[in-house]
């Protein structure tokens, strides 16, 4: 069963029309539909004419608010997807995602001493503390020069109870407002998202899927056994340690301008995997494009239910988790498990 | 006969006896909806809510204070407070909790007879209650909650007097300003308010942030959003052009760059340079009778032309004159 | 290929221990393989036959002693020269992942291939499919493949990679007859093109009819070793502790397990009599 190339052609392309319509969704209430098309119209054609600030005012949304905060979202949806591939074939296992190893707690550990102490480096921080989580969780799991599976699930599960620990330290020090500043990040969010996040994040998500999407075949010789990676002529623990950098870097960077984003690493791969069949050479391209485009479609979702943010992560949980739930139970409990 | 009078004479002395009992029995009811009874005005209060205890200080009533919250020794609030008291200054009054963490086996250490917490802290409260120590509960969200918790407090210090006449200069003052800054709806701006933890972290309606921009006459431009602290979306600000922002006070080096960015540069407000920043959290405190500072400041943004001389470096050393007393020294 | 003393064997084993948590699996063990030979392990289990095996294919590290193979000390060689002097297939293989067989096959090709696997070797593992005979499961997913199948497939993944020695674990333990032939008629063709073969066998028959030379293992030590003609069936006996009957096959001994005498309770080997009258 060779996944037919329509589907493929079609995972591949349908973000584009996705991403182009979705900079239709928001709440501004200034604008319509036509004046959309007659701006894209005016664009296209490189008229020049003379803008009222009406215009003006669709334009900055249009151009400085949603498109920046699509392709951020398309691009934090993809890297996450990605970086759970690699994950899943690191671990041999297609319930793991990207936030295994501690990032997701070491970073929010990092944005909420950035926030209690009120400097402006929220994204350093997170993203630095992100790293160190896993790079925690990877020495302490090494032993004489090996890493198994079940030693870093162990590492992971105590560097994020640590950080956890160390969150709610900082939590019950800072005043309520920085507080719930604290919890709503964590959350997930999107609505900061402008050219200067896309500019930094841009960087390491573009490396690092670039870096898995380079290795993507060495995933399936991976995922079949550290003895089969061994016998064939690639040593496991390089191997490992190659694909564990760049898929916490991609994860890292995105949860330092977006939050915690929860299960869309996990659930992504899973999908597509069910679409499209297990090969890492397929699966990696056609899970960044489907990814990206499924945050995208559930950021448009939390833009237009109301004029206040919510966090996306609420969306991605609440959507994700019983579909989760729905796709398990109706596959045998996935695969041999 | 001698046992009718007698009889009456007993009556009497009952009757007086049970007024006077009745006479210093004190009664209020909290922000819970808890009803404290009190025998004698409170001797030892333990205050874990800053906004609350500044209230103590303005009755003049700090001697009674024995105990107060951590975040009081904490900058720039303690250097406020350490001018007007000596014990804080030298660290000697005793800080056993606060909003959320309260250590009660510290506080019944300080055998108080009174303790201030915040409304929503009910297990800390019935812990509190069980040693049989009185509990008031203080959440504010209006002007007319500051006045009643300062009316409260005053029934419970014996300091009556400074607290209607705290009231009365605050209710003036607020009069005042709105004859001088009346106009008509056309006319009013329209203000944003910025937490400090974000850009568009933003209070609606109803909040204390509310009643600000309502007593200084200007729109709220987050008005529309039921929370009392809400994160809005960037476009809906842009749909809002507010004429003027008013910041709460952060550190100077996480002042926002507005005119940086390609979509905030557009807003009327950062066009005209309309970016106000509180001066300070302790003269602003928008729950506390100081709230009258930061509202004379809106409206002196918002409409300065309604102004003469309006210097705000006098205004807020006046205002916390009036309200502190003597204690206040600069 | 010749060296210094003479031809250079495939494999060299010297002085081999091997200890897993204290407790020693193989001692002392000396061994040699001949290029372009088919050798078997033969043993019980537990006897060390297959870390044995492992050893050599460099999945695991000896605790003292050496492994040359052609020549060159295995745990020096970088992995992608090793990958292409030995291959292993292991006796059973946990696939998580719903791979199509081609796909599996072709991770074979891994020590050769830079980033993605490129025509030539797309149409090596096809070829190698074809070659083992199950080009018809091209595009099965490998997880809903019979045992035997999944034994076919993973062979034909080290066929792809090529490797001058093949090590083999049970390779004909979940095949049927046919395969089972099948199989042992490959080894031969790549033994005919030049290639090294060891496997570990579970029937001595196969072994004996088909192998070059057969080594012996009890206990994590090497008890007899030769050519199919020189093992004893006292020595067979001896290993697998049952008595075993001789037939004669085209000019090869062959041997069976004595069901009528050796599995009553009464019948004691005679290795295993303690004082038993």
């Amino acid at each position: 069963m060779k996944p037919s190339s329509t589907r493929l052609l079609l995972l591949y392309l349908l973000p584009i029309p996705i991403l182009f319509l979705s900079l239709w969704i928001g709440p501004s209430r200034l604008f319509g539909w036509g004046d959309v098309l007659v701006h894209f119209w005016k664009a296209l054609s490189g008229a020049h004419y003379r803008e009222e600030a009406g215009q003006q005012m669709m334009r900055t949304i249009l151009w400085d608010i949603r498109l920046p905060r699509i392709l951020l979202g398309f691009l934090i949806g993809g890297a996450l997807s990605v970086s759970g591939c690699a994950l899943q074939a690191m671990f041999r296992n297609p319930l793991v995602c990207p936030y295994i190893l501690g990032l997701s707690s070491g970073a929010a550990f990092g944005a909420a001493v950035s926030i209690a102490i009120g400097s402006g480096l929220l994204q350093l921080f997170s993203f630095g503390f992100g790293i160190l989580a896993v790079g925690a969780s990877y020495l302490l799991a090494r032993s004489r020069k090996t890493v198994s599976i079940v030693s870093l699930i162990l590492s992971g599960v105590v560097v994020s109870g640590l950080f956890t620990a160390l969150l709610t330290i900082v939590q019950y020090w800072v005043d309520p407002f920085k507080l719930q500043t604290i919890v709503h990040w964590t959350m997930g969010n999107l609505h900061t998202a402008g050219w200067g996040k896309l500019r930094s994040a841009a960087g390491p998500i573009l490396v690092g899927t670039g870096i898995l999407l380079l290795y993507r075949f060495r995933l399936n010789v991976i995922a079949l056994g550290d003895e089969q990676c061994r016998s064939v002529g690639l040593h496991p623990e390089v191997e490992k340690f190659r694909l564990l950098v760049p898929a916490t870097l991609a994860a890292s960077a995105s949860v330092a301008v977006a939050g915690v984003i929860g299960l869309v690493g996990l659930l992504v791969p899973h999908l597509v995997r069910m679409m499209i069949g297990p090969d890492n050479r397929r699966l990696v391209p056609a899970s960044f494009c489907f990814g990206g485009m499924y945050l995208v479609l559930v950021d448009d979702l939390a833009r237009s239910l109301a004029s206040v943010e919510i966090p996306i992560g609420v969306f991605t949980n609440l959507i994700g988790g019983p579909f989760l739930i729905y796709l398990l139970r109706k596959e045998r409990v996935g695969w041999q498990i | 006969m001698l046992h009718r009078s007698i009889g009456w004479l007993l009556m009497i002395l009952i009757g007086f006896h049970a007024e006077a009992f009745a006479a210093e029995t004190i009664q209020v009811t909290d922000f819970s909806g808890r009803i404290l009874r009190m025998k004698r005005p409170a001797e030892r209060i333990v205050c874990l809510i800053e906004s609350a205890l500044s209230g103590l200080y303005m009755l003049d009533a700090q001697s009674r204070v024995v105990g107060v919250s951590t975040n009081v020794y904490e900058k720039p609030t303690v250097d406020a407070y350490a001018r007007m008291d000596e014990r804080i200054a030298r660290k000697t009054l005793p800080a056993p909790g606060n909003w959320d963490f309260v250590s009660i086996e510290h506080v019944v250490a300080l055998k108080p007879d009174l303790v201030v917490i915040w409304a929503h802290q009910n297990e800390v409260a019935d812990a509190l209650s069980s040693y049989g120590l009185s509990v008031y509960g203080v959440f504010i969200q209006s002007i007319e909650d500051v006045f009643k918790e300062i009316a409260d407090f005053a029934a419970l210090t014996a300091t009556e007097k400074r607290g209607s006449e705290l009231v009365a200069m605050i209710r003036q003052s607020l009069d005042s300003l709105k004859e001088q800054i009346h106009m008509s709806d056309a006319m009013r701006k329209r203000a944003y308010f910025i937490w400090p933890q974000g850009n568009l972290e933003t209070s609606g309606f109803p909040s204390t942030v509310q009643q600000l921009m309502d007593y200084a006459g200007v729109c709220n431009a987050a008005s529309s959003i039921q929370q009392e602290h809400a994160v809005i979306q960037l476009e809906q600000l842009l749909e809002w052009n507010p004429d003027l922002f008013v910041l709460w006070p952060r550190p100077k080096s996480v002042l926002p760059d507005f005119q940086g960015d390609p979509a905030w540069s557009r807003l009327k407000a950062v066009r005209n340079g309309a970016v106000h920043v509180l001066p300070d959290a302790f003269s602003c405190d928008l729950w506390t009778l100081k709230i009258v500072h930061a509202i004379r400041l809106v409206a002196w943004w918002a409409y300065p032309d309604r102004f003469t001389d309006f210097d705000p470096e006098q205004e807020r050393i006046r205002t916390m004159k009036r309200l502190y007393g003597s204690k206040w020294i600069e | 290929m010749t060296g210094a003393n003479g031809p250079i064997p495939a494999a060299r084993v010297d002085h081999l221990c091997f200890s897993y948590s204290g407790k020693p699996i193989l001692q002392d063990l000396h061994l040699q393989i001949e290029a372009g030979s088919f050798t078997v392990f033969l043993g019980p289990n537990g006897s060390g036959k297959t870390t044995l095996l492992k050893l050599i294919a460099g999945i695991l590290e000896p605790t003292s002693g050496r492994i040359a193979v052609y020549g060159e000390d295995l745990n020096e060689m970088p992995l992608r020269k090793r990958a292409r002097r030995v291959g292993y297939l292991a006796q059973q293989q946990q696939v998580i992942f719903p791979f199509l067989t081609e796909d599996v096959v072709l991770t074979g090709r891994a020590g050769a291939i830079r980033f993605q696997p490129k025509t030539e070797d797309i149409d090596i593992a096809i070829q190698a499919m074809k070659h083992v005979g199950i080009s018809h499961l091209l595009h099965q997913p490998f997880t809903e493949l019979s045992g035997g199948e999944q034994q076919l497939v993973m062979i034909a993944r080290v066929v792809a990679q090529n490797p001058k020695m093949l090590l083999l674990d049970e390779p004909t333990s979940h095949l049927d007859l046919h395969y089972q032939a099948r199989v042992l008629r490959f080894i031969q063709e790549w033994k005919a093109d030049g290639h090294t073969i060891v496997a570990v066998l579970h029937d001595p028959n196969h072994a004996l009819i088909a192998a070059d030379r057969i080594v012996l293992l009890r206990q994590g030590k090497v008890i007899g070793q030769g050519e199919p003609g020189d093992i004893r069936v006292e020595a067979l006996q001896d290993v697998y502790r049952t008595r075993l009957v001789p037939f004669r096959f085209r000019n090869q001994t062959v041997v069976f397990s004595d069901m009528d005498d050796g599995f009553t309770s009464d019948a004691v080997h005679p290795s295993e009599q303690r004082g038993k009258t």
